[in-house]
């Protein structure tokens, strides 16, 4: 199958390998470059149109991370808040310390209930704990309904980016896809590629007894869990089927209804550039008694999976605040070159490099934050205002701390730091390298003939040429002249 | 398994929160309270016309009724422009009533007893709880309409009067808790032009799985009461 900026088929183990080789690939993907530049530069022109409308953006930033922090520092008050209030409205509310507690929580319910298929509608909570895996092994079968993830599905794909999760595909990919998946007519006009999605999914809807659906906010005041959509499959998630489940991470929590008034406009514009999205639903339980429909039963999972530990660093806690926009994978150029799939995490992009090593360990991850320019365009563009760039230079630190860097990583430290405290060290280095760099040339070693680890910086670079003569020496001569 | 879960989660929260973290520079800067967008004059007229321009430049449609006979008339011609026999949903129930008489292929939405493919309904009308004018936007909750009605047909028929406009939605959030002060509905959906995608290509398609259509059709305030 065609497609650009794919993860490669080949399973490289440990994941910062993987990251190395599948960057390597995805960056030197011209069609790929493309894809991504058209559909991030159509975000950017709305982006900034949408952040327009705002009397003061900076201001509404300021707002809205005022209140999360709010929400973050004092979460167990608001979750205990939220639970209360589903109860009143006649939900039931789970509590999942793993993603396996929380797949047996959702098999059980639906296991209970006879289910043979589910519509679920886009949740990244899903994605992370792998959801629909557990739900084949089980002989349920998982139905995506957003498009996008519907494509990802057919696919076999994991989401390129936890917004827009098939960025990086073509019309000519989709159409090849639901020729090769669906055995339809082949099209490569969008419109009628969604309407043959929405004509296959339909049946799934009417006929489903479970919706599964994530949530952008959980709503402490009023205990009902507020969902962002455009296409309207989550709205038919939760309309048709007889059970609907959501499951939502801990830190999700909004204080009062009122602040929706912010963040739907808020992630609506960092999103996807739109002023607001068009769907933003409150649900807060099963049918109440007058009601002509709507599902039977309503749960809500609320699950840790290694949040916790996020909040238990205090320097990083903030990273809690994220309301998953997207925008600054959008702005990131370490995204942008790489792509989303190489990350190779649930979470892409900035944010992903800052949570990651979080719910899943530093030692495996850390070399996320280590694939970053430090720009700061991604702490810039946060709409709650997360310190993003300087968390990735504190687990680069942490990592350091704890002895999980390399040897390599601390030789050249050590050697870098003997070279800098000395005088002669210093004078001594820059004489070799100007010698050195003679033979360099002399003998094509900057054609990549150098030896690993050395070539991972010589491959993609050229060396700059060392001035003939150094800065100290001109002074020397020259300076006392000014 | 669950209550042990709880305790467990809510514990390590409360663990995690007794550090405590640094205060950010930004919070102590001064906020300006206030609206967050420029809002149209809290009048009637001025909602109406922003309502208007902000719906339509989303792709929904408006038309605003002088009188409940021009409504009946409007609606007729709605109607008969729909395909042959095709049916309309109607999920107002008896407040619509006045509106809707007369026109045959209205069937009201009631999954359980009734033998109509409600499914392959042609459209669905509903009520509303408020209009937003600053953003085009049109608020329905499930204890005025249910869910189905407003989201499965392919034309969503918005029936709304002139007092349901509101300036903000931060005014229609108010009002519905102002208006069900004990147990608000167990849904509520604010809906922003047809349902749509840009998952393609970011290329701009409507009615992605919602409604391809969504026509709001204004009243005289209190014509429905
Ligand atoms: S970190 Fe900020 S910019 Fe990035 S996804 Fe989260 S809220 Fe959006």
């Amino acid at each position: 199958m065609s497609g650009t900026g794919h993860a490669s088929l080949t399973i490289i183990e440990p994941p910062a390998e993987q990251f190395q080789h599948d960057a390597h690939d995805v960056a030197g993907d011209l069609t790929h470059r493309r894809v991504l530049r058209k559909a991030l530069g159509s975000y950017d022109a709305a982006f900034k149109k949408a952040k327009g409308r705002f009397l003061d953006h900076d201001d509404a930033k300021r707002r809205a991370a005022r209140i999360k922090r709010d929400a973050v520092e004092h979460l167990s008050d608001y979750l205990e808040e939220f639970e209360r209030n589903v109860h009143r409205n006649g939900g039931q509310v789970h509590w999942a310390q793993t993603a396996d507690e929380a797949t047996q929580i959702i098999l059980s319910i639906a296991k209970n209930a006879g289910v043979t298929h589910v519509v679920k509608s886009k949740s990244m909570a899903t994605e992370e704990i792998h959801l629909n895996d557990s739900f084949e092994k089980a002989g349920i079968e998982p139905i995506e309904t957003d498009l996008g993830e519907y494509i990802c599905q057919l696919r076999g794909e994991p989401p390129y980016h936890f917004v827009t999760p098939v960025m990086h595909l073509t019309k000519r990919d989709i159409a090849d896809t639901f020729e090769e998946k669906l055995h339809i007519e082949r099209t490569e006009v969008a419109e009628e590629l969604t309407m043959i999605a929405r004509e296959k999914l339909r049946d799934a809807f009417t006929t489903s007894l479970m919706g599964v659906t994530g949530g952008n906010f959980l709503v402490a005041d009023v205990g009902m869990i507020a969902i962002t959509e455009n296409e309207g499959n989550a709205r038919l998630c939760f309309s048709l089927p007889d059970i609907h489940v959501a499951l939502v991470g801990i830190e999700k929590v909004l204080p009062r209804m009122a602040d929706l008034a912010l963040f739907w406009p808020l992630l609506a514009t960092s999103g996807t550039g739109q002023h607001l999205t068009c769907y933003n639903s409150l649900i807060g339980g099963p049918r109440q008694g007058a009601e002509t429909d709507g599902p039977r039963e309503f749960h809500v999972i609320l699950m840790d999976n290694g949040r916790t530990r996020l909040l238990a660093d205090p320097e990083q806690r903030d990273a809690a605040q994220c309301i998953r926009c997207g925008a600054c994978l959008n702005v990131c150029p370490i995204f942008k070159n790489v792509g989303g799939h190489t990350y190779g995490t649930t979470y892409q992009g900035p944010i992903g490099a800052v949570i990651t090593p979080h719910l899943r360990g530093l030692k495996e991850w850390k070399h996320l934050p280590y694939a970053s320019s430090l720009c700061g365009n991604c702490t810039e563009v946060c709409p709650v205002k997360i310190d993003i760039h300087h968390h990735l230079l504190h687990h680069r630190r942490n990592a350091v701390a704890q002895g999980l860097n390399t040897w390599t990583e601390r030789l050249s430290f050590q050697m870098w730091r003997l070279g800098m405290k000395s005088v002669l060290a210093y004078r001594l280095v820059g004489a070799m390298s100007r010698i050195g760099q003679f033979f360099y040339r002399l003998f094509w070693l900057d054609q990549g003939w150098l030896p690993t680890p050395i070539d991972g910086w010589t491959k993609s670079r050229d060396l700059p040429e060392i001035a003939s003569q150094s800065f100290r020496d001109w002074w020397r001569k020259e300076g006392s002249s000014l | 398994m669950s209550d042990a879960s709880r305790e467990a989660i809510l514990n390590c929260v409360r663990r995690a929160l007794s550090a405590p973290s640094e205060k950010p520079a930004w919070l102590g800067h001064p906020e300006t309270p206030g609206p967050f967008f420029s809002l149209p004059e809290p009048t009637i007229s001025a909602c109406r016309d922003r309502f208007r321009e902000e719906l339509t430049s989303l792709f929904g449609e408006f038309h605003e009724a002088k009188s409940m006979a021009d409504a009946r008339t409007w609606l007729a011609t709605f109607s008969q422009s729909l395909p042959p026999s095709s049916k309309i949903l109607s999920a107002g129930g008896a407040s619509l009533d006045p509106l809707l008489t007369g026109l045959e292929n209205i069937v009201p939405i009631n999954p359980a007893g009734s033998s109509v493919d409600w499914a392959k309904a042609a459209a669905g009308i509903t009520l509303c709880e408020s209009l937003v004018a600053e953003s085009g936007t049109i608020a329905v909750s499930a204890a005025q309409t249910g869910r189905a009605g407003s989201i499965l047909p392919p034309i969503h028929l918005v029936v709304a009067t002139a007092d349901q406009l509101v300036p903000d939605l931060d005014t229609s959030l108010a009002r519905l808790r102002e208006r069900y002060p004990d147990a608000l509905p167990s849904t509520m959906s604010w809906i922003t032009g047809p349902s749509r995608t840009g998952d393609i290509e970011k290329i701009l398609v409507l009615g992605a799985h919602g409604p391809k259509r969504l026509l709001v059709l204004l009243l005289p305030a209190g014509s429905l009461d």
